[in-house]
């Protein structure tokens, strides 16, 4: 679901296809965001998941897997090995005109 | 032959009036160069003197909890600011004119972005608006004259874009005004260079709006291609008005783009 989420933001941005993200070795550097869309990026993650995080600049030299793992790693710590209910995340989303 | 003569003598004689007009206009001429120079060494002289005589008064905000401390330190900054203006004003021959920028204070929270022709900018905007936090380059906070009061103040460094945006969105949340150079450094091209999506996503992020001021000087005076130590030409004159304020919208992209276009059809070139 979370990969799901970055996927979506991705393909949304010019250039990027689901071919390219589909390949295991692509590095956050080879997508050709800028410091700013990473940040994006991640706010797409942290509203959604309630997560906090504090370095982005470590995403720059990994691959979108390993980000991806990253954050699930976040959000799984924050909630005591739980996966959260998306669904829940989403109305407060919606609610809040995010 | 007599009358050639009469001729010649005319011509390799200047009148006495003639020649008092160019002593008076070489005089002149030299006087304005020293006061140019003068006016310089007093600006910046004046402008080190104020932030070293900071530097105390920074050292007891320190002592002062953060709620405190940041709204003083902020005052302090432009108080400072509005006595080296005044001081440029009546001392150096410079000529501002900021009065627009006073109804903003009544607008908050706001993203108040502008061009960046001088170094001079900054201190104009900082001077009129108290409750203002500026996004600043980083080595600025390790400068010995504006680092102490700049980090005191909360300002918020260019180094990293995430703190960078989560300090801008607080700062707008508890009513700040936060100042942004959408350019990220001075102009190098006029009207203005290509900008920055920064103020744009933090108005995306924040619905903050993003209110415009458009800034013109008479010459490029401290501009990017001018050095330090290269005298002004006096009068300076600095004209600050308000532009257009544009609605929070979730593409910065966009945003930035109508932006951009805006400046560059509102700063003609002169």
């Amino acid at each position: 679901m979370l990969r799901q989420v970055i996927d979506d933001f991705l393909l949304m941005q010019g250039g990027i296809t689901p071919e390219k993200l589909a390949n295991p070795a692509l590095k956050m550097v080879d997508l050709g965001l800028d410091s700013l869309g990473i940040v994006e990026m991640l706010f797409e993650v942290e509203d959604r998941y309630g997560i906090h995080v504090n370095d982005v600049m470590q995403f720059q030299s990994m691959t979108l897997n390993e980000v991806v793992a990253h954050m699930e790693h976040i959000v799984l710590a924050k909630n005591g090995g739980i996966w959260p209910d998306v669904a829940v995340a989403e109305k407060i989303l919606a609610s809040s005109g995010a | 032959m007599r009358s050639l003569q009469a001729h010649d003598n005319l011509v390799q004689k200047p009148s006495l009036n003639a020649y008092m007009a160019t002593l008076f206009n070489t005089f002149a001429h030299l006087l304005s160069s020293f006061y140019g120079y003068l006016a310089m060494l007093l600006g910046l002289g004046c402008l080190a003197f104020l932030c070293l005589l900071g530097l105390p008064f920074a050292v007891l905000l320190l002592c002062l909890p953060v709620k405190i401390r940041i709204p003083l330190s902020r005052r302090f900054i432009s108080w400072t600011l509005a006595i080296y203006l005044w001081f440029l004003k009546v001392f150096c021959f410079v000529r501002i004119d900021a009065s627009a920028l006073d109804s903003l204070n009544a607008h908050r929270p706001l993203i108040v972005i502008a061009n960046h022709p001088s170094l001079l900018d900054a201190v104009v905007l900082l001077s009129r608006l108290p409750h203002a936090t500026c996004v600043m380059k980083a080595s600025l906070k390790n400068n010995l004259l504006f680092g102490p009061m700049a980090r005191l103040s909360g300002y918020i460094s260019n180094d990293d874009p995430l703190q960078l945006m989560r300090q801008a969105c607080d700062e707008l949340s508890s009513g700040s005004h936060v100042v942004i150079f959408p350019e990220g450094t001075r102009t190098l091209n006029a009207p203005v260079d290509t900008f920055s999506h920064t103020c744009a996503f933090i108005s995306a992020r924040s619905g903050v709006p993003i209110q415009c001021l458009l800034i013109e000087f008479s010459t490029q005076y401290l501009g990017k291609n001018w050095p330090v130590w290269r005298k002004p030409t006096l009068p300076l004159r600095i004209n600050l008005r308000l532009g257009l304020k544009f609605t929070a919208d979730r593409n910065r992209i966009a945003m930035t783009e109508r932006l951009e276009s805006y400046y560059r059809e509102n700063l003609g070139l002169k």
